[in-house]
């Protein structure tokens, strides 16, 4: 920036030489105008959204061509004028589009625009070039976020699939009776998706490293040789900002996760000045804060602790109370709310196996419109190539229920559920390892959103989207057909 | 590869048929498109519209760029230029610019904006200047665009735009100033 400021001084000075007798005031001028630029930051979802938009024309522009192919002669012209004569060695590298293996993936577009490698402290990639590197993918079978999602007595299915040790026959009988949900699609094109897609794969421990010493020294931790020790590492560290509504910051290394929350004593001092116990009378509507301004308050948290904001989504707000609003029962206002800003991987939100958006977790104290607790975990990711699965496949899966819809013998009622338009997300799966532990990985999938429905259907299903993962590897399994009561043989062997 | 010779490839792959790539130029000169527009609209809501609006006109006239004519960015800022010219005549329903193309009022901006102290004094000044002016230094000083580009953005001669950039940096200088000390 500094360079900059020298060179547009600079320029100013060859108009008006005079300048240059107060050159050092004019520099401190042109620096306090670059200062005062607003932040003008592209919103991440905006930016992702627009990006498939234009992905979907541009696929409708090539299917049905308006005029003819420019000519090369044209296309020469251009580039040797914006090249000069080194233009001709670009056009051996015009991109080419991959061709389709699979028959069903009509005219596939790249879903991941620009290379696939970030490292900016809070997101960081690499890739294995190595095609099906974390083996056959053979998710839990929760992962696939549709089982059990639904009202009343089939949470307890999700329970019972979620179980290692128990089979889907334990599944109990859901209070509504037995209900089959029929899916049907109501949504525009399915968004168009290549023959092969890059499925990550969190890892862990990268905090630990030989500089641990050097990191102790810095906090001036010196009350024992540590040198004397064979194989340190640091596991986790707390630290306390010691002011009036401070806060305590705890990173997790092994896990990669940061932590900061308020002090409470602190904080209680501040809330309750002079009293033993801190109670307060409950919030009223009237105290909960807009959008806006609990937008503002985090954002201008993230903004003052420097936290990474480059490859974070707008946030989502969760606003739980103004639904019991809406039915008219008995509301409690809280005293903080969450917002969670959604990291974004080349353009997809993660989310975790619900469809919930993983990233940043900042959550804002209504009472002194303050940032209490922000929570997040570096995305430390490896990344590799698997085949996908045909759009057909993945809708046929989605009107299914997803992978692990399920569908009783003789149902007492059927419940249409209807699908609207698919974006596409990376969500979060388990895959177990040998050693009884498991690998967290994100996999490309379509996230189809219910469509608002009556109050008959709300009553038997609360879902809120269906998630179809695009690996093929995932379509292995099909949708189980349950029975609806405790069988025998339950217990798997 | 460099931004250019990504741009000269992709134009060249667009114009061939892999209209898809289109993508790939949006992702490179999105943000810049975004901000070119947010300094004229200085509401985030708008400036999207707006910038979806440039970018959908550029992907339907794509095929009829001439890069004899113009370096694509500068041909892609034009776009950005006329639609939110566009959108003040529709909004304002008036046919003089310099009328309708004001700078928003500090109190729309702070809603949703952080602002540093500096940009409420530069906003008082800044709104007393012609919308060229204006556009010149916001362009060159915020936006790292050449006095070359801003002139062919502007369709003027780069002395032009020289001359009028060396003029406003001093008047604004002086007002600046005075502004800060009555503050103080």
């Amino acid at each position: 920036m500094e360079k900059n400021i020298d060179h547009i001084l600079s320029e100013l000075i060859e108009m008006i030489p005079e300048l240059k007798n107060n050159q050092d005031e004019w520099k401190e001028f042109i620096q306090e105008f670059v200062d005062a630029r607003p932040d003008a930051k592209m919103d991440a979802s905006f930016k992702i959204d627009l990006q498939n938009e234009i992905l979907n024309k541009a696929k409708q522009m090539k299917s049905n061509p308006k005029s003819k192919k420019t000519s090369n002669n044209f296309i020469a012209k251009m580039a040797l004028t914006l090249l000069g004569g080194g233009a001709l060695a670009t056009f051996v590298i015009v991109p080419m589009m991959q061709t389709p293996t699979d028959p069903l993936v009509k005219d596939p577009i790249k879903t991941d625009i620009m290379p696939i490698v970030y490292a900016n402290g809070l997101v960081n990639i690499t890739k294995n070039q190595t095609t099906n590197a974390f083996g056959e993918l053979k998710v839990e079978k929760e992962s696939e976020g549709n089982q059990g999602r639904v009202s009343g007595g089939e949470e307890m299915a999700e329970m019972a699939i979620d179980a290692p040790m128990m089979s889907s026959k334990m599944i109990m009988p859901p209070q509504f009776g037995r209900v089959n949900y029929e899916y049907l699609y109501e949504g525009s094109d399915l968004p168009t998706i290549e023959s092969t897609i890059d499925i990550y794969k969190k890892l862990k421990g990268t905090g630990n490293g030989p500089n641990f010493n050097d990191q102790l020294e810095k906090l001036g931790i010196n009350l024992v040789d540590l040198a004397t020790f064979k194989n340190l590492s640091v596991e986790t560290i707390s630290l306390k900002d010691d002011v009036a509504l401070g806060y305590i910051v705890s990173v997790n290394f092994g896990e990669g996760n940061v932590s900061i929350h308020q002090d409470y004593e602190k904080w209680s001092k501040a809330l309750c000045p002079g009293e033993e116990y801190c109670r307060h009378e409950p919030l009223n509507k009237e105290d909960m804060l807009s959008d806006k301004e609990l937008t503002k308050i985090a954002n201008t948290f993230l903004k003052d602790h420097k936290i990474e904001t480059a490859h974070i989504g707008k946030p989502t707000i969760d606003k739980y109370w103004e639904e019991n609003e809406r039915e008219g029962g008995r509301v409690y206002y809280p005293d903080s709310v969450q917002l969670v800003y959604p990291f974004v991987i080349n353009g997809k939100e993660l989310t975790d196996q619900w469809g919930g958006k993983v990233g940043v977790r900042v959550s804002v104290n209504l009472r002194l419109k303050k940032v209490e607790n922000a929570n997040f975990s570096t995305l430390n990711l490896e990344s590799s190539t698997y085949e996908s699965s045909t759009v057909d496949a993945i809708l046929n899966r989605a009107k299914e229920g997803g992978a692990q819809g399920v569908k009783y013998n003789n149902p007492e009622k059927v419940i249409k559920v209807k699908l609207d338009t698919p974006k596409i997300q990376l969500t979060q799966m388990y895959l177990p390892q040998e050693n009884g532990k498991r690998d967290e990985i994100f996999v490309p999938a379509f996230v189809f959103p219910v469509k608002e429905s009556d109050k008959e259907t709300k009553r038997y299903y609360n879902q809120k989207q269906i998630i179809v993962p695009i690996a093929k590897d995932l379509f292995a399994t099909t949708p189980s057909l349950i029975e609806p009561y405790m069988m025998k043989g339950a217990i798997v062997e | 590869m460099d931004e250019r010779s990504d741009t000269i490839s992709l134009i060249v792959s667009i114009q061939k048929g892999q209209t898809e790539d289109f993508a790939k130029l949006y992702e490179l000169y999105s943000q810049k498109i975004y901000s070119f527009v947010f300094y004229k609209i200085m509401d985030k809501d708008t400036a999207e519209d707006l910038t979806s609006e440039t970018f959908m006109k550029a992907l339907n006239k794509i095929k009829t760029y001439d890069s004899s004519k113009s370096a694509f960015n500068t041909w892609l800022f034009n776009i950005a230029r006329n639609t939110v010219i566009d959108h003040f005549r529709v909004y304002k329903n008036h046919e003089d610019l310099n009328d309708v193309w004001e700078l928003a009022s500090l109190d729309d901006v702070e809603s949703s904006l952080d602002l540093s102290l500096n940009y409420e004094h530069l906003h008082e000044n800044l709104k007393n200047l012609s919308v060229k002016n204006r556009e010149i230094l916001m362009m060159r000083f915020w936006q790292d665009l050449s006095y070359r580009e801003i002139a062919e953005i502007l369709g003027k001669s780069e002395g032009s735009v020289k001359m009028q950039a060396s003029r406003t940096i001093k008047t604004l200088k002086k007002e600046f100033l005075l502004l800060f000390l009555l503050a103080f």
